[in-house]
């Protein structure tokens, strides 16, 4: 009979700060989100209403996708489980796909608005460090 | 075999006593004090020349093949909205094939035509006549579509027991003209409307001041016969106004939205002066009960917004527009739909106009 043991390293403080800080900013994201999609957030103005109101099932889909993937992969974070990585390349790819779509239709919201075109590329900005921050917490063995 | 014996004494006195009971309130029941018109169309009437008042050789019909015309000719659709606010009752008929109202026969017979028996209940007719009152009658009101063919208009007649029809030959025997209207027609669709007071009594009554329902039938005839089925129904009683604007896909920025195009609908909440109450509450809106045009689309997405600015939060509902079923005859779309007010659900409508172009 043999054992087999996985070294893991040590958890770094910031993993702990990383992971709350990127379920706090994916969760509210997914809730305003998909409140909106479901038209229970009041006040949006008539474009994001329009905007909401076009969209196709599979656009709704691919959304859901990008919203709740990363608030998986936060939590997984959290767990310190590996699948972290993947959630936030999942989460990733539906963001990248649903802004090439909304671009190349010409429905996206930063194309009629200067605050919608900065939020669109934070938000893929964070997409692509969250990803990043998970794939250094695997390579030094900090995901199991 | 005494078991079906037995059954067969106890079906026996069951019919019995059912013909007993019928028997005894056949005899009970009092005779109607009039008869209504044996004439259920002019076009017999008109089958007599010197009753026909009307050019019949523009583009004469034959009644030959009638047989498989008349089958072909039916009622695909059909609805009645009553537009208590505005006062008037929408008719829309959506039918199997293109009608041509002008054409008649060589006996003077209309090719193809309608007829809508129109009736509105009252309570006080009903309440005197459960009490043992007198038989009280109420408008029943005929739009004949039988007689578009001698102006192009639709008449609209209430129903009078021995009407003079010698004076009035297009009348079919049914009775005086109460309202004559524009009938509309696109392809295999036929509407118009009428005003509610085609309804009021001779002694001023106004049964659909308070509607409880409009009940109608609907017959479709072929040079002058019927095509053998009448349709029923009850008429949509909306009794709330609802104020709404409405957004053509023109004016939605989203350019998607422009592909697959979508009608925004402002349902606006208003409110009465120094904020005693609200007239229309558009946040009490069951949104899932939204009906948009002809076609009655129902809304693919929602939201509570301040469309005009002024503090409350008003209903903001898309409608894909492909949905509506609307045409050039329209020149108003309505959106029908429920809300709560008091505690009651009840029926409301808004009106805004249809931007589309008049027909050719």
């Amino acid at each position: 009979m043999s054992t087999v043991s996985v070294a893991l390293s040590k958890t770094p403080w910031h993993l702990w700060a990383v992971a709350i800080l990127t379920l706090l900013w994916n969760g509210s994201g997914a809730f305003t989100i998909m409140m909106a999609q479901a038209g229970r957030l009041p006040n949006i103005d008539a474009n994001e209403a329009a905007y909401y109101a076009a969209q196709p099932p599979w656009f709704v889909i691919t959304t859901g996708i990008a919203l709740l993937s990363p608030v998986a992969a936060a939590i997984a974070l959290l767990l310190r489980s590996r699948a972290a990585l993947w959630l936030f390349a999942a989460g990733l790819v539906a963001i990248v796909a649903n802004n090439v779509y909304d671009f190349a239709v010409g429905a996206s919201l930063a194309l009629v608005d200067r605050g919608w075109m900065i939020l669109t590329a934070i938000t893929v900005a964070i997409a692509v460090l969250q990803l990043l921050y998970a794939r250094a917490m695997r390579q030094r063995g900090v995901l199991r | 075999m005494s078991s079906t014996f037995a059954s067969r004494i106890v079906l026996s006195l069951v019919l019995a006593q059912g013909a007993f009971l019928v028997a005894a309130q056949t005899a009970a029941a009092p005779r109607q004090s009039h008869e209504w018109p044996t004439v259920a169309m002019d076009s017999d009437l008109q089958a007599r020349r010197d009753l026909r008042p009307v050019n019949f050789s523009a583009k004469p019909f034959t009644a030959a093949g009638a047989p498989d015309a008349v089958r072909d000719y039916h009622v695909v659709r059909h609805d009645v909205l009553v537009d208590l606010p505005r006062s008037e009752a929408i008719f829309n008929l959506w039918l199997s094939q293109d009608p041509d109202f002008e054409a008649v026969d060589e006996m003077g017979r209309q090719s193809h035509s309608f007829q809508y028996f129109v009736d509105a209940p009252a309570f006080g007719a009903f309440y005197q006549r459960s009490g043992g009152g007198a038989e009280q009658l109420h408008p029943l009101v005929i739009v004949r579509g039988e007689e578009i063919h001698y102006n192009g208009n639709l008449i609209a007649r209430v129903v009078e027991p021995f009407y003079d029809a010698t004076t009035d030959p297009a009348s079919g025997g049914w009775g005086p003209v109460v309202r004559t209207v524009a009938v509309k027609q696109d392809r295999k669709r036929v509407s118009f409307s009428l005003p509610l007071s085609v309804f009021d009594g001779k002694d001023g009554s106004a049964p659909l001041a308070n509607p409880v329902a409009i009940h109608y039938f609907l017959e479709l005839y072929r040079f002058g016969s019927t095509t053998g089925t009448i349709e029923q129904a009850v008429a949509q009683v909306a009794t709330v106004d609802a104020p709404i604007t409405v957004v053509w896909p023109q004016d939605i920025q989203d350019s998607r939205a422009s592909s697959r195009p979508l009608v925004a609908v402002n349902i606006l909440t208003t409110t009465l002066p120094r904020q005693r109450g609200r007239l229309f509450d558009a946040e009490k809106v069951d949104v899932g009960t939204l009906e948009l045009g002809p076609d009655r689309g129902r809304a693919r997405w929602s939201t509570l917004s301040d469309v005009d600015g002024d503090g409350d939060l008003d209903l903001l509902a898309f409608f894909n527009a492909v949905h509506l079923g609307l045409s050039c005859i329209d020149a108003d779309v309505r959106l029908t739909g429920e809300v709560l007010e008091d505690e009651i659900r009840k029926v409301f409508v808004g009106v805004d106009a249809n931007p589309l172009v008049e027909c050719h």
